[in-house]
């Protein structure tokens, strides 16, 4: 059986097995050696290793308690993020992980998107389920580089006006943004503006709850959303919330 | 062969026909069996001289709505295996075939050599339409101006004029003699599944207030709507016959329309035609057209 060996803060681990280097706190730009290689290498760069690399995304809310670092800036901003770890299957193995380490005010910038027009959709769809929330007076929706940093957060999505009726401040990750169908930016969009203009909390869904929600932080279960889908947890949440009011 | 006189004969026949049957075409009726009549007598009396391979015409009788056109062949004339192809290609040629086709008039032709019939050629009317089912190359309007972000694409009818529209919510314009097909798109007031818009689409009094808006610029009667789909999406498709006034003269057309129902948006597809004994066959088209379209980002 091939035996496997990482870098972790300078020390070689292992050896593990297939199977056991799955569990390990490893990342895409970990150090592996194994018999054939002739030296250590990135897991990215390791072709019959390509599937722990890209193991699918899992949302990842560090008002949770994940992501120290991040969770740090976060709570000093009093922000909900919409937040996913990519190549980290198991939560508990994200406990120590290396928050970002990069502010996310010196990597925002500008690139087309129409981010007004999900804006304008929203406070339109809003309208139409008789919900009329008050229009903020300052509004940021901007792309920011939330996955530049060395660690393995994916931050699809970033609301930091939760509960300031005044103030919607909002930062997408382009990356995320760039890999998304139509229905994937929906659902990001109207589930950070619902944070902000609507002041709803991320919903909390188990095994059996297959249903689609706007609120449910886990994006990874909104991949194979349809527009459909999409219509229909926007409504059931803009709906649920009417009625609370 | 005397291809002067064939060409006389053509010219002559093709005048009296066309100055019987142009206003009846342009007022969307049938000619009578009686007026057929009248047609044959007419063809009768300018048809002298030969036509094509040294035929000689006799006369030309109707029998319902069937024109016999009854030629004298000579002693070596055969029937040419390819004769039904190349008479519809003339009529197709001298613009008869369309007259034929829209007043639904058969035609039948008898060939005799000394009283005896040694050919004939039956052209029913349906075998002359003058439109062509053919598509042309698709055309992507995803990132069109005017297409309110929609993604889809479109064939147009082949050989057919693809024009930017004119109005603010025109995306494009179809356009040939025959008629003319728009691209228009509009805001829906707001998301809908496809599922709640066929619920919507079940109520006639919403199918009624979809099909009143589509066609409020002219004036317009009704026929019966109904809910189909198109690419998956829910689609309300109903005709009108409509009439508008230009320059002082009023112009009566016929629309088939078609309003799919896209999630936030709505695209209007109408064809139109004010050749309106030719309208049947113009929306087997339009339809072949919108069958075309395809909204390609909904499998994503």
């Amino acid at each position: 059986m091939k035996s496997y060996y990482f870098i972790k803060d300078g020390s070689q681990q292992g050896p593990f097995s297939l199977s056991e280097l799955k569990n390990q706190d490893i990342t895409r730009d970990t150090k592996v050696w194994f018999y054939g290689l002739e030296d250590w290498t990135k897991l990215s760069a390791i072709e019959e290793l390509e599937e722990l690399a890209w193991q699918p995304a899992r949302e990842y809310d560090a008002t949770n308690g994940r992501g120290i670092g991040f969770f740090l800036l976060i709570l000093v901003a009093g922000t909900v993020i919409f937040i996913s770890f990519l190549g980290e299957p198991d939560d508990k193995q994200n406990k120590d992980k290396t928050a970002p380490q990069t502010s996310s005010a010196n990597a925002i910038y500008d690139v087309e998107e129409d981010f007004e027009m999900y804006l304008s959709k929203f406070y339109r769809d809003a309208r139409y389920l008789g919900i009329y929330p008050p229009k903020a007076e300052t509004t940021i929706v901007k792309f920011t580089k939330l996955d530049q940093q060395e660690a393995t957060a994916h931050i699809h999505g970033v609301a930091m006006g939760m509960n300031d009726d005044n103030r919607i401040e909002i930062y997408i990750n382009p990356s995320a943004w760039a890999n998304f169908n139509k229905p994937m930016r929906y659902v990001v969009m109207y589930h950070e503006l619902a944070h902000d203009i609507l002041n709803l909390e991320h919903q909390q869904s188990d095994d059996q709850n297959t249903e689609k929600l706007l609120m449910y932080p886990d994006l990874a279960d909104y991949r194979s959303f349809t527009m459909d889908q999409f219509i229909e947890s926007y409504q059931t949440a803009f709906a649920s919330h009417a009625l609370t009011k | 062969m005397n291809t002067t006189k064939a060409k006389l004969f053509n010219r002559s026949a093709v005048l009296a026909v066309f100055v019987l049957l142009f206003s009846f075409n342009a007022l969307g009726e049938l000619i009578s069996e009686e007026q057929i009549k009248e047609i044959a007598r007419n063809i009768t009396r300018q048809a002298g001289g030969e036509d094509t391979n040294g035929t000689k015409i006799q006369k030309v009788l109707a029998f319902g709505r069937t024109l016999h056109f009854i030629y004298d062949v000579h002693n070596q004339w055969q029937l040419s295996p390819n004769a039904k192809k190349l008479l519809i290609h003339n009529l197709n040629v001298s613009g008869t075939s369309k007259n034929w086709f829209s007043q639904k008039i058969d035609v039948r032709y008898i060939y005799t050599k000394a009283g005896t019939i040694v050919g004939t050629v039956n052209i029913k009317h349906q075998e002359l339409s003058p439109v062509s089912f053919g598509l042309g190359e698709s055309i992507d309007l995803t990132d069109h101006e005017k297409a309110k972000g929609m993604s889809f694409n479109i064939k147009p009818p082949l050989d057919w004029k693809v024009e930017e529209g004119s109005g603010p919510n025109v995306v494009k314009k179809f356009s040939s003699n025959s008629g003319v097909f728009t691209i228009v798109t509009k805001d829906a007031a707001t998301f809908q599944t496809r599922e709640q818009y066929r619920k919507l689409l079940s109520n006639p009094a919403v199918r009624d207030s979809f099909m009143s808006e589509a066609i409020s610029n002219f004036d317009c009667a009704l026929r019966e709507g109904e809910t189909v789909t198109v690419n998956s999406y829910p689609t309300l498709t109903f005709t009108a016959d409509c009439s508008i006034e230009r320059v002082g003269v009023e112009v009566n057309f016929a629309t088939q329309n078609w309003i799919v129902f896209h999630e936030d948006k709505m695209l209007m597809l109408q064809g139109l035609t004010s050749d309106l004994l030719l309208f049947e066959e113009m929306k087997k088209l339009f339809t072949v057209v919108v069958l075309s379209v395809q909204f390609p980002e909904q499998f994503n």
